[in-house]
């Protein structure tokens, strides 16, 4: 995608200012009729709606603490991608239930970590999952998903890497941290020597990146000056590497059973989690409570910045699908770019 | 008319089903697979051999003339051909040195003085390919056919124009001083690169407009130079069809940037960048091969002027291939050919 920086010194206020113009129904009819769809009916005024709701959970998510900031954000995303799959698909949605559940915690088999749950993913093709996750994505087969457990989630989202790594210390990495330089025209992403030592398996881990061999030659092997991993970008190769909002960049690895899954867009991990979440705070307060009021163990810390994360990042990426380009926000003033004439 | 190009891999498609290239191939892997010797002292021929542009011809000239190394180093011994070797390499040789003296034949028909001086073996000695064995029918008319197709095509026929238009003691007694400049002129070029032309090349070439010794000079030694870099591209092809069978592949694979590709006085030229692997790091300068592109390029043969690569901790390996696009002719300075032929025509 296009990368656009709009100037903000608040990013997290300025996106959903930009966010808001859909909610004014004239603003979401001029919208639709540039899409060149009909912008008649309920439709504008279900959008507008859906946008205000958005804004008033997520904005409620940022005033409340950990007991029921997840619930809240959640029912904020539910929304904003209501709002913003409505104006891409140009028509009302029929979303009936969830399109997901979770699995049964056992009493008797407390789960080690919280974030063991399991959320099952419905094959229901009426399911909030499936409507909004096609049509962010329409090569997403929501039947084909899997289960995925929270930890796995927190495993995807990029600005939660340091805190979701340093935590769980999983085995296999979801996600693999590249360092990019470019000189203008070739672009090269390394993976440093400190995640080599630490995953020892990288270079396997490599090799189920969806689209790795598309995007890049051969990984190349150096051992001098230390070790790394570089890879060349092809000439006209894809760029598939994920950003973070701080600008950090990662290789996304295969998910599944043999890693051979790609794993779904940002907007649906971050859905998915924010559903467990809720269930959670929701359905079982006898964990959820104890656990955000007496958490020893550092897990807390692990939730607590995924809400934080997704409270900047989830309104950032659907604004990205709605205008088609990134926006990426920056405090830096526009100065006069260089020329040759 | 058969261009240059298709008569040259049709030989080599002739030359890959004969025993020859069996022999050939095994000899060739005998010679640089051979390590050090007990004795120390003891250097493998193929540490002295040089392949660009000298083919089978780098082995042999080695082998006769290595007591001249070892008159100069009495401490060095320098092990030479076996007879089975000697021979098979004799006939490849004589093989590639039978198209360059066809053709130079043909071009030269009125000035057979100065026929040698188009043999990219100029000076070699033809006793060192006298164990040489006779080739099949098929063989010997495959060749005759690219011996047919050079002659045919425009630098040949630009040459043997000047050649007949020359006075006739013109360079008598030269032919030193006539190959000493076309390498003079290939070496400027190569120091250019291949995205340049040296600074004063359009000026000698202008020089061929007028019709003085000056003039007669220049066009001959671009005619020649022309001519020699044609041929020297086709045995090039054919050598490489003995020893490995295939052409290295530029391709998506391994390119990481094309950072030229344009036309100078001298032709088209392309520096591409590509990961170093062993495909790519084993390709010496002179080699023919493919570079394959995405983008509306279709593939291009191409001779390899340089190569050079760099190692960095940050970026890894990298090579750097200067590279000759070539035409259906095999000609590697098609700009020059075009160049000589307008001088030609204006006269």
């Amino acid at each position: 995608m296009q990368e656009r920086t709009v100037y903000s010194e608040h990013p997290e206020i300025t996106q959903w200012e930009m966010l808001m113009q859909y909610s004014y129904e004239s603003n979401v009819a001029k919208e639709l009729s540039r899409r060149g769809r009909n912008g008649q009916g309920d439709l504008p005024a279900t959008v507008a709606g859906a946008f205000s709701q958005a804004y008033e959970y997520f904005h409620a998510s940022s005033a409340s603490s950990l007991y029921t900031s997840p619930l809240l954000l959640y029912y904020g995303m539910a929304n904003l991608l209501s709002g913003a799959c409505q104006i891409m698909a140009g028509s009302l949605l029929r979303v009936e239930g969830h399109g997901m559940s979770m699995l049964p915690i056992s009493e008797d088999q407390l789960p080690e970590h919280l974030a063991d749950v399991t959320i099952c993913p419905s094959a229901s093709a009426t399911g909030a999952l499936s409507v909004f996750g096609q049509t962010l994505s329409p090569h997403l087969d929501v039947s084909r998903l899997g289960n995925w457990t929270l930890s796995g989630l927190f495993g995807g989202i990029p600005d939660l890497y340091d805190e979701y790594y340093d935590f769980y210390e999983p085995s296999f990495p979801s996600l693999i941290p590249v360092v990019r330089g470019t000189n203008g025209r070739v672009v090269v992403d390394s993976v440093e020597q400190y995640l080599l030592e630490k995953y020892p398996q990288l270079p396997k881990a490599l090799g189920t990146v969806p689209g790795l061999s598309s995007a890049y030659l051969d990984p190349q092997d150096v051992t001098m000056g230390g070790h790394r991993i570089v890879l060349y970008r092809k000439s006209g190769g894809p760029d598939i590497v994920l950003k973070a909002v701080s600008g950090s960049l990662f290789l996304c690895t295969g998910h599944g059973p043999m890693h051979a899954n790609s794993a779904p867009i940002q907007e649906v991990l971050l859905y998915m989690a924010f559903y467990a979440l809720s269930f959670l705070s929701r359905y079982h307060p006898e964990l959820w409570n104890p656990f955000v009021k007496t958490d020893s163990t550092g897990e807390r810390h692990v939730f607590a910045k995924c809400v934080d994360v997704a409270r900047r990042a989830f309104p950032n990426l659907v604004l990205n699908q709605l205008l088609g380009y990134s926006v990426e926000f920056g405090s830096g003033r526009e100065r006069p770019k260089a020329i040759k004439i | 008319m058969t261009s240059v190009k298709t008569a040259t891999f049709h030989l080599c498609d002739i030359i890959k089903e004969t025993e020859l290239r069996n022999d050939v191939f095994r000899v060739v892997e005998q010679l640089e697979s051979v390590g050090p010797s007990d004795k120390n002292s003891t250097i493998p021929l193929s540490c002295f051999a040089q392949r660009r542009y000298k083919q089978f011809l780098g082995y042999l000239e080695v082998h006769f003339l290595r007591q001249r190394f070892m008159d100069a180093e009495p401490d060095v011994q320098i092990e030479g051909l076996s007879d089975d070797q000697l021979g098979v390499l004799a006939t490849a040789q004589t093989l590639l040195n039978g198209i360059v003296e066809s053709v130079s034949r043909n071009v030269f028909r009125v000035r057979p003085d100065l026929a040698s001086t188009v043999n990219p073996y100029y000076e070699a000695d033809p006793s060192w390919w006298i164990a040489a064995q006779p080739v099949g029918q098929l063989l010997r008319d495959a060749t005759s056919e690219l011996v047919g197709a050079i002659v045919e095509d425009e630098p040949a026929r630009i040459l043997a124009q000047i050649v007949t238009d020359l006075p006739r003691t013109m360079f008598v007694g030269r032919s030193d001083l006539l190959v000493g400049t076309m390498n003079g002129l290939e070496v400027a070029m190569g120091k250019a690169g291949v995205d340049n032309a040296p600074i004063d090349l359009r000026e000698t070439v202008a020089k061929g407009r007028k019709n003085d010794v000056e003039g007669i000079t220049a066009l001959f030694a671009f005619g020649e130079l022309c001519l020699r870099a044609q041929i020297k591209t086709a045995l090039q092809l054919l050598y490489q069809q003995f020893i490995t069978g295939k052409l290295a592949a530029l391709n998506d694979k391994n390119i990481i940037d094309v950072t030229y590709d344009g036309m100078t006085m001298v032709g088209p030229g392309l520096i591409v960048k590509a990961q170093a692997s062993t495909e790519v790091l084993g390709i010496p300068a002179g080699d023919v091969i493919v570079v394959e592109r995405d983008d509306s390029q279709s593939h291009a043969f191409a001779s390899v002027e340089a190569f050079n690569i760099s190692l960095n901790s940050q970026t890894g390996g990298v090579g750097t291939f200067n590279l000759r696009v070539l035409d259906d002719s095999l000609e590697p300075y098609s700009g020059l050919v075009a160049s000589i032929l307008r001088i030609q025509q204006k006269r």
